[in-house]
């Protein structure tokens, strides 16, 4: 087990025996990420605040039902991920909105919602259209550097799955960031491991 | 194209390649231009991904996110008193409508929970409303912070006792009776690409590959599930285990 897994695995147990100090250590070691991946999921910084309080009420509310047989941050960035596509849900339309039909680069400076993720505009655009799917695999593995197991441990999808979405899409990303010329596509169907 | 796989050109593309490796598959990639594009298309994106800044929580942003968090864990004294203009969660009249939720889950049969109709939000916060009130002593502010995030979850965890599967709650224990009364159905609903919470129920099931039996993604009147079972004749289901498809938290098992 990591440094961090180690850490974190006492922190949980410090936190259950009362400790209160471990709440704020734990908050403090995964908030940024757990807003990173919510912020590139839900595209409005508001609601990616909103799911990250969220993803923390619930993991802390169920912390003594954490089994420990994968990492901490694991199950944090699963409920984060499912916290997101249930906020997406619960608002009636997807994480967000599909690229414009031109699909042209985003100008700068041009005040839109895009600005409220406060990221590189015309990446996040480009995200935004990726399927959900998709953009949840290339931002766990490409955006946050997870390693493709633990990105299909959070998903419940095989490895091949989650190859097969990060494959497509940056594909998809280069497409739109790139104007380039759509490429036929090798993988007719997701494979599986 | 139709000769390199989409997994190593994305490998060779995130430089996760051995170097000897990656140069004899970039110089057979130069001479397919399809290739060549789908490469130049990944180390595209990948650029674009790493050097886009880390999105990161203001001070504020942070502040708030411990207080909210800590005032629904009951560990306002935990955190740090901060002045904000913004409030997340309208903690108080989440408060109220928990407790009166609380008095009428007192009255509400639980039994039925799991077959009950579409409106997950509000049964599951009957249900953890009840849960809670018999597992801490403290209701209304405790509730409060329980009403949002339980509504949004929406599956059989929020009603599902922590602890251990023999003490799982009555609704829990009932979807338990009704798999092992009709196992076809759920030995037709295995998925055999199923992941989620593999791990968990191995463990619980049995160390090793599942089968025979198998796991699947069940809808409920309340909620997806995942089940996982043991059948030994492909008939009939020796032992299951019910979790939470969010976070695999244990809802119910058998034996």
């Amino acid at each position: 087990m990591s440094p961090r897994a180690d850490s974190d695995t006492a922190l949980i147990e410090r936190y259950l025996r009362g400790d209160v100090s471990a709440f704020n250590d734990l908050m403090r070691s995964h908030e940024d990420r757990v807003f990173a991946i919510c912020l590139r999921m839900l595209r409005d910084r508001e609601a990616a605040l909103d799911a990250t309080q969220e993803t923390f009420i619930t993991v802390f509310r169920k912390v003594d039902r954490f089994s420990g047989h994968s990492a901490f941050s694991t199950w944090l960035y699963r409920v984060a991920v499912n916290t997101c596509y249930d906020q997406a849900r619960r608002r009636g339309r997807r994480p967000t909105e599909p690229l414009p039909e031109d699909g042209g680069p985003a100008d700068e400076g041009t005040a839109t919602a895009l600005d409220s993720a406060e990221l590189r505009p015309d990446l996040e655009r480009a995200l935004a259209g990726l399927p959900p799917d998709f953009r949840a695999a290339v931002v766990l593995c490409d955006a946050e550097g997870l390693a493709l197991q633990t990105a299909a441990e959070i998903l419940g999808v095989p490895v091949g799955t989650v190859k097969s979405r990060v494959f497509r899409g940056r594909r998809l990303l280069a497409e739109a960031l790139g104007n380039l010329r759509p490429l036929p596509d090798p993988l007719r169907d997701e494979h599986h491991d | 194209m139709t000769d390199f796989d989409p997994d190593r050109i994305a490998a060779l593309a995130a430089g996760t390649l051995d170097p000897a490796e990656a140069a004899a598959l970039e110089r057979r990639i130069a001479a397919d231009p399809r290739a060549a594009a789908e490469l130049a298309a990944q180390r595209l994106a990948l650029q674009a991904l790493h050097q886009a800044p880390a999105p990161v929580l203001s001070a504020e942003e942070r502040s708030e996110l411990h207080r909210a968090v800590a005032a629904a864990l009951n560990l306002e004294e935990a955190a740090p008193a901060v002045v904000s203009a913004r409030r997340r969660v309208p903690w108080r009249p989440i408060a109220v409508a928990a407790a009166a939720l609380a008095a009428l889950a007192a009255a509400v049969p639980l039994v039925g929970l799991l077959s009950v109709g579409e409106d997950q939000a509000a049964l599951s916060t009957v249900a953890e409303a009840t849960f809670t009130a018999r597992s801490t002593a403290d209701g209304g502010e405790d509730l409060a912070g329980t009403e949002e995030t339980v509504a949004d979850t929406a599956t059989l965890g929020a009603q599902a006792a922590p602890e251990a599967a023999g003490e799982a709650a009555p609704e829990a224990e009932k979807a338990i009776q009704e798999f092992l009364d009709d196992p076809a159905s759920l030995i037709a609903a295995a998925d055999a690409d199923l992941s989620t919470c593999r791990t968990e129920a191995a463990d619980l099931l049995g160390e090793g590959p599942l089968p025979p039996g198998g796991g699947a993604l069940v809808s409920r009147d309340t909620g997806e599930v995942v089940v996982w079972f043991l059948s030994a004749d492909g008939a009939s289901v020796q032992s299951l285990a019910i979790f939470d498809p969010q976070d695999c938290s244990l809802l119910a098992s058998h034996p």
